[in-house]
């Protein structure tokens, strides 16, 4: 290969590159600098600098939603989330491929089909299915729903591996 | 020998079950009971429901929205998988040459997809109505002047580069990864035959990243398909109708309008039309693909 040259046309490339990528990137920074300016200024100009930075908005939206809680529901929710799909997933992913045979494929093609499922379409009675086993309005209920709508997602991806 | 079947099987229960059981009460069993109630008359609310047989599904085919709302998607996934897999590929293949920034670059096309879908659809609902008139009146580009979510044909457009912009990074890992497992061997040797830039492109590197373009095409065109945050947070299906998703219209039926049952049924013909649609797509991709 050589791919270790490095002329002009690398050099066009990655410049074009650089100002694609800054494009990509500036609904970031235009969230970025808006966040510190007051509402007239942003009212009046989304682009420009902030005049006198304030990080006004931030102390009021701690206080306002309730952010340290906010943030504690969400990083619970995510890391419970995440190691239970990751241990049931790839147990079940394991033994599906481990052991092939008629009834591992029907379980793989049956779980994987259902990634066409639209979720509005499971979503009110979903949550009959939460309330008939007390799972609604509590952190732990979203976990286990999270657990059954993410399963088939990772156990199809491993077992495709 | 009937006591090793015994613990086999329990073993496999103990490694399958927990996810299966999961799977079942969260999204088989809802599943099944939405086609239920595409089968009554419920509202969502009422606890009284009759069966009416066909009726909501005559009632779909004969809703002008339905069609208008299908025609909207379909286009809508023909643009986006377009956009998302030749950008993708695009760019996978201009990261992959070895550039100095490419690990910066590569974060940087990366990053949007890592956001939330409904804060994106604020935001870009800000950009296009605030900023984009005031780069129209800075460079005097007509095209920036319209105000871009109120016209149907331009607030379909404005869709379409919000999605690219979010999942582009997406796509572009999955065949960045797939290049990178080209063999430097087979390069090499084509090469060396006397095969240019664009030929081993097309007749090496094509067919051997096909895995990657089945997974990518496939979920392109599923998540096009099954398209709701933007649409939701960025037009509210807005202007007049004309850029709701069929997934988005199914959430206002059931939700906004109580029309739980009829809207089940639409959700059932969409799971069909897109099972269709799979299995055609997944049936032709895995025919062609070869190993090096």
């Amino acid at each position: 290969m050589r791919t270790s040259r490095y002329g002009a046309g690398k050099l066009a490339l990655e410049l074009l590159l650089v100002i694609f990528a800054s494009l990509t990137l500036y609904p970031i920074f235009l969230i970025l600098i808006n966040s510190v300016k007051t509402y007239p200024e942003v009212m009046k100009s989304l682009v420009s600098m902030p005049n006198e930075p304030t990080l006004e908005n931030f102390s009021k939206v701690w206080v306002l939603m309730n952010y340290p809680r906010a943030f504690l529901n969400s990083l619970l929710v995510t890391v419970s989330s995440v190691i239970g799909v990751l241990l049931a997933s790839s147990a079940a992913a394991y033994r599906l491929v481990r052991s092939p045979g008629k009834i591992s494929r029907f379980i793989f093609y049956f779980v994987l089909s259902s990634l066409v499922i639209p979720f509005q379409i499971i979503m009110v009675p979903a949550l009959k299915v939460a309330k008939d086993f007390h799972l609604v309005n509590t952190l732990h209920g979203l976990v286990f729903m999270y657990w059954g709508f993410w399963f088939l997602a990772l156990c199809s991806c491993i077992t495709a591996l | 020998m009937n006591k090793q079947i015994y613990r086999k099987s329990l073993v496999y229960i103990a490694f399958v079950g927990p996810m299966l059981i999961l799977f079942l009460l969260f999204i088989f069993l809802p599943f099944i009971r939405s086609i239920i109630y595409s089968f009554q008359d419920w509202n969502g609310i009422n606890s009284h429901t009759h069966w009416v047989g066909w009726k909501n599904y005559r009632n779909v085919l004969t809703d002008t929205d339905f069609a208008r709302t299908i025609s909207f998607t379909l286009k809508y996934v023909l643009a986006t998988v377009i956009g998302l897999n030749v950008l993708g590929l695009i760019l996978a293949v201009a990261l992959n040459v070895g550039l100095k920034s490419r690990n910066l670059l590569r974060t940087a096309f990366f990053l949007p997809t890592v956001m939330g879908t409904v804060i994106i659809g604020f935001i870009w609902n800000f950009i296009i109505t605030r900023l984009f008139p005031q780069i129209g009146e800075l460079t005097g580009i007509g095209i920036l002047h319209s105000s871009w979510l109120a016209l149907p044909k331009y607030a379909f457009w404005a869709i379409i580069i919000v999605t690219v912009w979010h999942t582009l990074g997406y796509y572009m890992i999955i065949y960045l990864a797939g290049l990178q497992g080209l063999s430097h061997e087979l390069m090499e040797a084509a090469e060396i035959d006397g095969a240019g830039r664009i030929k081993r492109f097309w007749s090496i590197v094509l067919p051997l990243i096909r895995p990657s373009i089945t997974i990518c095409l496939f979920l392109s065109i599923i998540n096009g398909f099954k398209s709701f945050d933007i649409n939701y947070s960025l037009t509210m299906g807005g202007p007049y109708g004309t850029t709701e998703s069929i997934s988005y219209q199914i959430f206002q039926d059931a939700f906004s309008k109580d029309l739980f049952s009829y809207a089940s049924a639409k959700a059932v013909i969409f799971f069909l039309i897109l099972t269709l649609f799979s299995v055609v797509q997944v049936a032709i991709l895995k025919r062609k693909e070869v190993e090096a």
